[in-house]
């Protein structure tokens, strides 16, 4: 199986909840070729239809989008909590 | 049942406190709290008065579930024409000092006139009292005159809400502060009360509180805390705080920086929570201690910090070398990236003044932020600020600012003035990121439409918490559909923050979960409906309450910057704020005329007429 290679940033987000992930937040991850974003999040343990927050290269990527957006080798994943208010 | 039935209302101009019922025909149509409050409001006084003057009446009002066990339920809210926006102005606090008003056995304090000397109220029951400031504690700092009244009366347990030198000098963005640092901090509620002469409330109640239906409230309070307790927005708010939304603001580009000349901000991982959990060199400490929670609240968002000591701002100041408030979301933006200060212990220190002396640091900032573009544009000079050098990103001049504006000494009037008027002073009107008035919150309106939507239509000026457009706005950068989602959510705020609970616990609960609190803390049939239908009637009444005061739909607008330049990066890059696409669909779906106007048919329906 050809896989792809795709940064990966918890903003905001505990990274020892996360599976593959540094304790800096920041790590990169194998996505078989073709792969989307919901399988990106899987491969680290985050459950996609939960209310994440997630940018693919900088642009926001809605939650009922992840299934459809196809990752290319080297994109970079953001992912933030729900956070509302301050 | 939720309610004391007592309204304390105190002329301050004669000096006759009086105690009335509460009006319970209002309450049961407009909740409490926010929505009580303007209701009174609304009826007793003239919206066209001088905010600055005795005709405008500065009501703090507790909602039915304070007090009572809910979870969070602690809040009160001071409501008034606001000192910075000449609008109606309703700012939310929690700590212990709301609470302890209602276990008085009041549910509102409603304060007229102008006392000829300065004075302060103490309420211990049934017990109140108008006593002289003058000598004592006029002109102390809030820190400095809750201790002088917890000494004098000799008892610990009295909560005391009060104004710093700030609020007594009417800074425009003056708070009134309780519990040493939490605030009803918006729109310059504390100037109101500075030129009443009124220095502080000290409260202290042995009451208690009835509810309705105990067994139904007990059952509906314990469902809502097993949603709450293991919750993650409840972990995250307790562990990170809302401090956590600067690294998304960042990452997104929605984060006003630099006067909102930028949207990301190149020094956010020296001023983020990561920068605060980090030990530092000189004492092995990290900048954040531990947190801190308002009454009946499992959150505990509060933040306590503690600057380095051998930080340039508290060196030999050992008045400031202890746990202080630290650093939340609105405060670090404003003291930060929007002054392009990356320094975290200025930033801290900065915060603690605003908290000593009672001044909304989210205005504080922006308002630093505006003067330091004037002084970068040549609009200010030396001359003006006495020699300091003004520059965007200077600690040095963020820590003056804070000590200048907070004591009311030399350029800080001029900085207490707010952001639009000390723009307007200086030749630069257009410079001010402010709607109504009042200083933007932490949200770029060029990523995010739907704030920028928020902003413009939130009858207290640019707010962050009228309305909830964060989860959308973060999905998709667009004007469609965005008109509804603010509408709701105002509807919902507006209801929420009149029923004592903390806006944050709704992270965890469903409108629902309020209702069946209420449910069994009130008499009455209480739904979601009619939840949502309370809240689009207060919201409605604040309305009309603006219109009377002489504001027009040219007020729901934003600043010319935001709409005419393009954000430089981040997930908007090259977008602006839309409002234009947005506001008449919001008009419509309101029910107003295209002037922004209720139309005689929603008042009908509201029963406003």
């Amino acid at each position: 199986m050809i896989v792809i290679n795709v940064g990966f940033q918890l903003v905001s987000i505990d990274p020892s909840e996360v599976k593959g992930i540094g304790r800096d937040g920041i790590g990169e991850i194998p996505v078989k070729d073709g792969g989307s974003l919901a399988d990106a999040m899987h491969m680290v343990g985050l459950v996609p239809n939960k209310p994440f927050m997630t940018l693919v290269n900088g642009d926001p990527v809605a939650p009922e989008n992840r299934d459809d957006k196809v990752l290319n080798d080297g994109d970079q994943i953001a992912v933030f909590p729900p956070i509302e208010g301050g | 049942m939720g309610w004391q039935e007592k309204v304390l209302r105190v002329d301050l101009t004669a000096g006759k406190i009086t105690p009335e019922p509460l009006n319970m025909e209002w309450a049961e149509t407009y909740i409490g709290q926010r929505g009580l409050g303007t209701k009174y409001l609304s009826e007793e006084m003239d919206p066209a008065v001088d905010a600055l003057s005795p005709q405008n009446k500065l009501i703090f009002a507790t909602g039915p579930l304070t007090a009572t066990g809910a979870s969070t339920g602690g809040r009160y809210s001071v409501i008034t024409k606001g000192a910075l926006t000449n609008a109606i102005a309703c700012s939310n606090s929690g700590g212990q000092f709301g609470a302890y008003l209602k276990l008085a056995g009041w549910d509102m304090l409603i304060l007229e006139g102008r006392s000829p000397e300065p004075v302060y109220l103490l309420v211990e029951n049934d017990d109140v009292r108008l006593l002289p400031a003058k000598d004592f504690i006029w002109g102390e700092t809030v820190w400095d005159t809750e201790d002088k009244i917890i000494a004098k009366h000799q008892n610990p347990n009295l909560k005391i809400a009060s104004i710093g030198v700030a609020g007594e000098s009417l800074c425009r963005y003056a708070c009134v502060m309780n519990d040493r640092d939490r605030a009803a901090g918006r729109s310059g509620v504390g100037a109101v009360m500075g030129s009443k002469n009124l220095k502080a409330i000290a409260a202290y109640g042995s009451v208690g509180t009835k509810v309705a239906n105990p067994q139904a409230f007990k059952e509906a309070n314990a469902a809502a805390r097993a949603k709450l307790d293991p919750s993650e927005p409840r972990k995250r708010l307790s562990s990170i705080g809302t401090h956590a939304m600067l690294d998304v603001t960042n990452s997104y580009g929605s984060l006003p920086t630099l006067n909102c000349r930028a949207v990301q901000f190149d020094g956010a991982a020296s001023v983020n929570v990561k920068a605060a959990h980090t030990p530092r060199r000189s004492d092995g400490k990290a900048n954040l201690q531990t947190n801190k929670a308002c009454f009946a609240c499992s959150i505990g968002c509060g933040r306590i910090a503690s600057i380095d000591p051998e930080h340039f701002s508290v060196k030999d100041k050992p008045r400031y070398q202890i746990s202080l408030g630290g650093l939340e979301y609105e405060g670090i933006y404003a003291v930060g990236p929007m002054c392009g200060v990356d320094d975290i212990d200025a930033a801290t220190y900065a915060s603690a003044l605003c908290n000593e002396h009672g001044m909304d640091p989210i205005s504080f900032g922006a308002s630093v932020a505006a003067a330091m573009e004037l002084y970068d544009i040549g609009a200010i000079t030396k001359e003006e600020t006495g020699g300091m050098a003004l520059e965007f990103g200077s600690a040095e001049a963020l820590v003056w600012a804070a000590e200048v504006t907070g004591t009311a000494t030399g350029f800080g009037v001029d900085i207490g003035l707010g952001s639009k008027r000390l723009c307007e002073k200086y030749g630069h009107p257009d410079l001010a990121m402010v709607v109504k008035g009042q200083e933007f919150p932490g949200y770029d309106p060029r990523a995010m439409q739907g704030m920028g939507l928020a902003y413009a239509t939130s009858n207290r000026g640019a707010c962050h918490l009228r309305a909830s457009p964060f989860q959308d706005d973060f999905a998709h950068i667009r004007t469609e559909g965005k008109a509804a989602i603010v509408k709701k959510s105002q509807d919902r705020n507006a209801a929420w923050d009149s029923t004592g609970v903390c806006l944050f616990a709704g992270n965890a609960w469903k409108v629902d979960d309020l209702v069946a609190q209420l449910a069994g803390a009130l008499p009455g049939n209480w739904t979601v409906d009619g939840f949502f239908d309370a809240g689009e009637r207060i919201w409605n009444l604040e309305r009309l309450f603006n219109l009377r005061a002489g504001l027009t739909k040219a007020d729901d607008t934003l600043p010319k910057r935001v709409m005419e330049e393009p954000a430089l990066s981040g997930a908007g890059k090259g977008k602006v704020a839309e409002i234009g696409k947005m506001l008449p669909e919001y008009y419509e779906l309101r029910g107003w005329t295209v002037d922004g106007e209720p139309s005689s048919q929603t008042l009908g329906r509201l029963g406003l007429n």
